[in-house]
């Protein structure tokens, strides 16, 4: 009686102590760090994934988008803890090199399943050194936005195929005062969109590259394709008087808000924006706004990626959380279940464009796009999309002085040409 | 009155309305803005007097109901600020680390002045020149250093390293402006004081202090203000609306792709009202102090 008793009581002792361990595991602790769009929506993301993860806890800490570089580059230098984070193929180059964020695939070979999903420009960007570093948050094309009415009021009734249409349509509107400067740029020369506008401009012609294969600049030749999309804006801003002098200032916002209330035609903008501009009740024109293919040679365009990283710090943390973080990226980013959950949602709610591809045979995606937009023609500029060139580290840094120089030449400061010189200079100096 | 008069007299009064408008023009447009809908601060041309005035950006904030225009329409929500939201959060820790940083100055600084106005001890001049000195370091070129030495410490993202920085950074001012001030007390009020057996922090405390009020209530708004108004470092050392400042919070909402402008301007306009308040409260004696140490030589 005596040793069954012990033994009851072992048993018991035993359930309590391993089943105490198991509910009071504490949970794996991830933070993840976001630029500040859309709160409301991560935080509802992330308590559903959760309560999907019961073992796993996510600490969401945002910061302003204009700022965000500055303030992870503080972080992982100072080694804040910081486990995911989203991040762009911008800086992808020179977080990698600096060893603050990881290839996925050294930690989680069932990454590259992923790849074939994934539209290639989107791939490019979250490439380095072969290895992949993400899985997408994000993915779109800069496309060319046109206000539908004041075309038709201009006496046109398709859109322009070429720059030169451009040209001419706006000069009509401007005659007939329909707009006094119907084109508008987001060219304040810290803007991150400004280069990607450049580029997808550049990028319509076809012999479109700014780089050789050892990446020397060449844009900086005569008659480039880079010439001729400068010399263009600068006769548009100075010559013709159709681009808004205000370009010089204005950001994403101010311009979409701008076109939503009638006071630019035409605008080459990431193409989220069609879905908010066509929003009814959030802008008087809202509904008049469509797109075309990028005017040009080719239609060609920049395709562009923001997506999920995992820090060094989160895989130097160990297995547990290395494996709460892959949890995250998967249902961020990848699959659940079958489908792209968060990916759809980020679509449906917000318009964001997506690299994953099998969304576009989603039903409910096609009729969602076909109510601000056109998913026929989104896929055909997507399909048409290409990847920035020559993403080096140093890339951020030299588009800023580009930006820079550019705006002498848009202000009269200096020629087309000479700006891109002037540009090409600084990268040869940061290629050393 | 001859036309020459009426003209001289009448001349200031119109360049001091001009200027004030000059001034407050901004805060106007800000405030008009806050009333009125996002469609109509777009409107083209634009109506400089509104005819549309709404509390939807307000009732946004105070308790996140959408404002008009904004509500699901069945494709997707027009953009707006969800950051907007925090502001309130955002403005009372602002006051709490400026309150803390003006409190800090006020003791750490009446001491520290004092004791340069009076006493004479080795390297004192070294010293000063060195307090003073600091404050010429420009805020961004010791951000970084700042950052790592607060993650050290353990204190990101709490308000001890927000005040710590503040609080480096107004007292080289406060020291100053307050040793000018306390030079100009004379010395004879607080003999008396001591050949009635007051202790030397007595003669300050009871003496020296009420004295110079006006000057302790001109270093106390600054050093309010500076901690009030700081952008780079709340940036870097707060991380979430457990510290986040007003001026972050402000930041975020406005330069993010879902600001919405009638929002940005109430988080501008309550932004205002607490260092307008304090400026209204102590505006006498910060005046009263300002002439004094401007005019001492």
């Amino acid at each position: 009686m005596g040793s069954r008793r012990i033994a009851v009581l072992a048993f018991l002792l035993t359930v309590i102590l391993t089943g105490s361990a198991a509910f009071g595991a504490a949970p794996v602790q991830l933070t993840f760090t976001v630029w500040s769009y859309s709160t409301d929506v991560i935080l509802d993301n992330i308590k559903k994934f959760e309560a999907a993860n019961p073992g796993i806890k996510v600490a969401l800490q945002d910061f302003a988008w204009e700022k965000y570089v500055d303030v992870m580059t503080a972080r992982f230098v100072g080694k804040t803890p910081t486990d995911l984070a989203y991040s762009s193929d911008h800086w992808l180059q020179q977080w990698a090199a600096a060893n603050w964020i990881v290839p996925l695939e050294d930690y989680f070979p069932q990454v590259n399943a992923y790849k074939p999903d994934f539209a290639p420009y989107a791939i490019e960007g979250m490439t380095y050194k072969g290895k992949l570093y993400g899985l997408p948050y994000y993915a779109d094309t800069i496309i060319f936005i046109y206000n539908e009415e004041m075309l038709k009021r201009a006496g046109f009734s398709a859109p322009p195929a070429t720059w030169d249409d451009v040209t001419k349509m706006a000069l009509a509107m401007k005659e007939k005062k329909i707009v006094e400067y119907p084109i508008m740029f987001q060219f304040q020369d810290i803007t991150p969109w400004y280069i990607e506008v450049f580029l997808s401009m550049v990028y319509s012609y076809k012999d479109y590259r700014m780089f050789d294969t050892n990446l020397n600049p060449i844009y900086d030749r005569e008659g480039s394709a880079a010439h001729k999309v400068a010399q263009w804006l600068v006769d548009g801003m100075r010559k013709h008087k159709i681009i808004n002098p205000a370009s010089l200032e204005t950001t994403e916002i101010p311009l979409v808000k701008a076109m939503g209330a009638g006071q630019v035609a035409f605008a080459v903008l990431p193409k989220y924006n069609l879905a908010d501009l066509n929003t009814p009740g959030a802008h008087a024109q809202a509904g008049k706004f469509k797109f075309a293919l990028m005017p040009g040679e080719s239609h060609g365009t920049v395709g562009f990626v923001r997506f999920y990283a995992m820090t060094k710090m989160a895989a130097d943390r160990g297995p547990a959380v290395r494996e709460a973080a892959w949890k995250f990226l998967e249902y961020f980013g990848g699959r659940t279940g079958n489908e792209f959950v968060v990916v759809k949602r980020w679509a449906l709610d917000k318009g964001l464009g997506f690299a994953q591809l099998p969304l576009y045979k989603d039903p409910q995606i096609r009729a969602a796009i076909n109510k601000w937009g056109n998913v026929t023609l989104e896929e055909q500029q997507a399909k048409l999309a290409r990847a920035k060139e020559a993403l080096t580290p140093f890339w951020g840094s030299w588009s800023l002085e580009f930006q820079k120089e550019m705006n002498k030449a848009l202000l009269g400061q200096k020629s087309a040409l000479e700006a891109l010189k002037a540009s090409a200079a600084k990268w040869r100096e940061m290629k050393k | 009155m001859s036309g020459r008069r009426v003209l001289r007299s009448g001349l200031p009064v119109v360049l001091s309305l001009a200027l004030a408008a000059y001034i407050l023009a901004p805060f106007a447009w800000v405030a008009l803005s806050s009333i009125q809908p996002e469609k109509e601060l777009f409107r083209v041309p634009p109506r400089w007097i509104p005819r549309v005035l709404t509390v939807d950006n307000y009732r946004f904030v105070f308790t996140g109901r959408f404002p008009a225009g904004y509500e699901e329409t069945g494709i997707a929500r027009g953009r707006i600020s969800e950051k907007a939201r925090d502001a309130l959060p955002a403005l009372r820790n602002s006051t709490i680390v400026a309150v803390s940083v003006a409190l800090a100055n006020l003791v750490l600084g009446t001491l520290a002045a004092y004791t340069f106005s009076r006493l004479r001890f080795p390297g004192a001049g070294p010293l000063y020149s060195f307090i003073l000195a600091s404050r010429l370091l420009p805020p961004m070129a010791v951000a970084i250093p700042y950052y790592l030495i607060v993650n050290r410490l353990g204190l990101l993202d709490r308000y001890a390293a927000l005040i710590l920085i503040h609080t480096v950074f107004t007292l080289p001012f406060t020291v100053w402006f307050l040793t000018v001030y306390f030079r100009r007390v004379p010395p004879d009020l607080e003999e008396a004081a001591f050949v009635d057996g007051c202790t030397r922090l007595q003669a300050l405390v009871r003496i020296v202090v009420p004295v110079t009020a006006p000057a302790l209530a001109a270093a106390t708004a600054f050093s309010f203000m500076f901690s009030y108004n700081d952008f780079p470092f709340a940036l870097f050392v707060t991380s979430t609306i457990r510290s986040q400042t007003i001026p972050v919070i402000v930041a975020n909402t406005a330069i993010n792709p879902d600001v919405s402008f009638g929002v940005v301007a109430v988080t501008v306009v309550l932004t205002m009202l607490p260092p307008v308040a304090f400026a209204m409260a102590f505006r006498r004696y910060i005046t009263r102090g300002l002439i004094t140490v401007t005019t001492t030589r």
